[in-house]
């Protein structure tokens, strides 16, 4: 799993999470909401029942204190309209302004109407045929729901007695059942309260709710006909929080989602130099590139803003730091081994790297064929010389001695000290008589030249030709023996070992 | 006579200023207590101009709690009615008369001391003659009213109707407009009223009402003292009351805020109101 992809699964991973998180508080506050609705269903109804309740309180106690003062009763008795008016206008009022007895009526035992509230010369009208007034009658009282003029009423009835005994009629203390009482009775826009009877529908909000309540209870009355029903309708600010819910969760997975492809994008972004320079490291590392190949790769990063830029930066100026020590060891190495090749007093090859040398020719000739020939010369009475004048002038003759030989040679010949001083020149693509004159050319030079310290020096040359079955060790004993020859022959003289038999 | 009564009254009113009273001038509630209080401001300020003294205005709660106030002294001068008169003069002694409440005859434009009661049905009602009266709701105003229960009582019972047995509902709506209001509303089928009632009904709702039956001349509110003023202060009173001209701005008052056609006070004796004294047994 490479680092990248772990990194992107730690991203997915966490933001995953995080939008489970909060999609799961989400649904936690929808579940309360859920409880608490069914709570304020509870405590609705129960509100309304103890609205209702008190009202029918209220209506009922008014009935009582209506009913018990002598004054009425005697009025009622003596079919004083003025007196139970005036008593009964002072109960009423208008149920738009929370007054709850809106109508008040005193009836005689035959059931005239003798006054009534606010109507204040409506009366005279005879009742005895309805049930509320016959069952009045009967029970001495009523609280509950009856007709009056033909619509249903809140009504609380009692019965006036005179001497508390004799009855003389009874008082009606009612109100309408009107759209507005219910919503007073409702309390709230959200909860509809409505009264239902054979022959009539009224509700809090003028019509009863059909298929848009959330869930209803009905509420008995305690007497007459009919009863309530509380129905709930779906509250606007309950509707707007859950919208506000589900707008969120969306939102949340929205945003998680976002932020996601966002991290991504500029992971990927971030990710690609690092990735270049890594691929390019690891290239490297498996031989499949080199550092210029490295290097190029890097060149596309450098001069990138931020770490990567930098980074590449260092790591190119690490390559190029690497490449130049790289070359200076390479060239370190060409030095030393070119010292080991050479002869430290006079820098002409020594004899390893002639052999070497000699070697590679006769490999070279016997695969493709050609000629060449070595020259072997060693000085004339070298010893004495460096018995008169001592060593370090021994050494400068030498070094002479090779100048001269390097001179008077081709660019392609290589010369080198073969020991003491004993020269050997490899002279490539040369003929034995060639070389033989080219011996004599370098004896010449080395005639007419002046020495250090006036030394007179000549030398003596033996050439030799390879042949396809000479090795090195045949060769060289073969210009070896030519160079006896020169010498016996009395020095300062060439001669060839074609001119030898073996 | 005029000029001296005039004299007379200045002389008294001279007088008075060295020894001013308080009085509370007590009427009952025959119209809107509202509208009674406005006039006998009108009359209070009349005999303040008179007599120097101050007066202010009771309008107690019904026909009974006047003649209580009388009877208790809590009321100076009170305006009566003819039933409460009689029975105030046979049950208290210190109550005095001064004088008698006058109208213009509505028909014949005479200054009078008597009016009547009419028994009423509303036109919409269909009832013709107090025939047709059987059966059918009344209202009375009050048991102790003259015009409004004791005579018309009288009358009924006198064409064969007994009141108590002969209705379907009987009423008692307290004052005479109410009983109108009731009449209009088709609340009671007929009722009992004063003949200034019913002229005020038919100025103000046209011909809504028909008259069943007129009884005879009722003489008219008494002016009584209860007997808590000295003989003086009464005296100054008496004479400003029968000092007051048809024309004067009381008489006005009560023709445009009640619709009785008041025309002053006249001085009658006791046996004036013997006409009454029989109706006092009414039930």
């Amino acid at each position: 799993m490479s680092f990248r992809f772990r990194l992107i699964a730690i991203v997915v991973v966490a933001i995953v999470a995080l939008a489970g998180l909060n999609l799961a508080a989400l649904d936690q506050v929808r579940t309360l909401d859920t409880e608490n609705f069914a709570a304020h269903r509870a405590e609705a109804r129960r509100l309304v029942a103890t609205r209702l309740s008190e009202f029918f309180d209220e209506l009922d106690s008014t009935a009582i204190n209506l009913s018990k003062p002598r004054e009425i009763v005697n009025a009622l008795a003596a079919a004083d309209n003025e007196a139970l008016y005036d008593w009964s206008s002072a109960f009423v009022g208008n149920a738009d302004h929370t007054m709850r007895v809106t109508k008040i009526a005193f009836v005689d035992n035959t059931g005239f109407v003798v006054a009534r509230a606010p109507d204040e010369f409506r009366f005279g009208d005879n009742v005895s045929a309805s049930l509320l007034f016959r069952q009045t009658k009967h029970d001495g009282s009523f609280v509950g729901i009856a007709p009056i003029d033909g619509k249903p009423h809140l009504v609380a009835t009692r019965v006036l007695r005179k001497y508390d005994d004799l009855p003389v009629g009874g008082v009606a203390v009612s109100t309408p059942i009107t759209p507005k009482i219910l919503s007073i009775l409702a309390g709230t826009d959200t909860v509809v309260l409505s009264y239902v009877d054979s022959d009539t529908a009224i509700s809090s909000t003028g019509t009863l709710p059909a298929g848009h309540a959330i869930s209803g209870v009905d509420l008995a009355v305690p007497q007459g006909r009919g009863h309530f029903r509380l129905d709930f309708l779906p509250d606007a600010r309950r509707e707007r929080m859950l919208r506000l819910q589900s707008a969120l969760s969306f939102g949340a997975i929205g945003a998680s989602l976002m932020t996601l492809g966002a991290l991504l994008f500029t992971l990927r972004r971030q990710l690609a130099p690092y990735q270049t320079i890594v691929g390019g490291l690891l290239e490297y590392a498996n031989r499949a590139t080199g550092l210029s190949g490295l290097r190029d790769r890097l060149a596309r990063l450098r001069g990138q803003p931020g770490e990567v830029g930098q980074v590449a930066d260092a790591l190119s100026q690490m390559i190029d730091q690497v490449d130049a020590n790289f070359r200076s060891i390479a060239r370190y190495a060409g030095q030393m081994e070119e010292m080991a090749r050479a002869d430290a007093l006079t820098g002409l090859a020594n004899r390893r790297g002639i052999e070497e040398a000699l070697e590679g020719e006769i490999r070279r000739m016997r695969r493709y064929g050609g000629h060449f020939a070595v020259i072997i010369t060693d000085i004339d009475h070298f010893k004495s010389f460096n018995d008169r004048f001592g060593h370090p002038t021994g050494d400068a003759i030498l070094r002479c001695f090779a100048e001269i030989l390097h001179a008077n040679s081709r660019t392609t010949d290589v010369i080198s000290r073969w020991g003491g001083e004993e020269f050997l020149l490899l002279c490539p693509d040369t003929r034995l008589d060639a070389a033989a004159a080219h011996a004599e050319k370098l004896r010449a030079a080395l005639q007419g030249t002046a020495f250090p310290e006036g030394a007179r020096i000549t030398a003596s040359f033996g050439v030799a030709e390879c042949t396809p079955s000479d090795t090195l060790a045949t060769l060289v004993a073969r210009a070896d023996r030519a160079l006896y020859q020169a010498k016996s022959e009395g020095r300062n003289a060439v001669c060839a070992s074609a001119s030898l038999r073996d | 006579m005029r000029a001296f009564a005039a004299l007379a009254l200045a002389l008294l009113a001279t007088c008075a200023t060295a020894r001013a009273a308080e009085i509370r001038l007590g009427i009952f509630p025959s119209n809107d207590p509202a509208k009674l209080y406005a006039v006998m401001r009108v009359l209070g300020d009349y005999l303040a101009a008179h007599t120097g003294d101050t007066y202010t205005t009771v309008v107690t709660r019904d026909y009974e709690e006047l003649e209580q106030r009388v009877r208790e002294r809590t009321v100076d001068i009170a305006w009566v009615n003819t039933l409460n008169y009689v029975r105030l003069a046979a049950d208290v002694p210190a109550a005095r008369y001064l004088a008698t409440y006058m109208e213009r005859n509505e028909t014949t434009g005479r200054i009078t001391p008597f009016y009547r009661s009419y028994v009423v049905a509303a036109a919409a009602s269909g009832i013709a003659d107090l025939g047709a009266i059987r059966g059918k709701r009344f209202a009375f105003t009050d048991h102790a009213s003259t015009s409004g229960y004791a005579v018309p009582h009288q009358m009924l019972e006198e064409r064969g109707i007994d009141p108590g047995r002969d209705f379907a509902s009987v009423v008692f709506l307290k004052r005479h407009d109410r009983v109108v209001e009731a009449l209009l509303a088709g609340s009671v089928d007929a009722g009992a009223i004063s003949d200034g009632t019913y002229f005020t009904a038919l100025r103000s709702h046209g011909d809504a009402l028909r008259i069943l039956a007129e009884s005879d001349p009722i003489p008219l509110d008494a002016i009584v003292s209860s007997g808590s003023l000295p003989p003086a202060t009464v005296r100054r009173v008496k004479a400003a009351l029968l000092a007051m001209q048809p024309d004067d701005a009381f008489c006005h008052a009560m023709r445009t805020t009640l619709g009785w056609n008041a025309a002053g006070f006249a001085e009658r004796d006791d046996r004036f109101y013997d006409s009454v004294r029989k109706l006092s047994r009414v039930p």
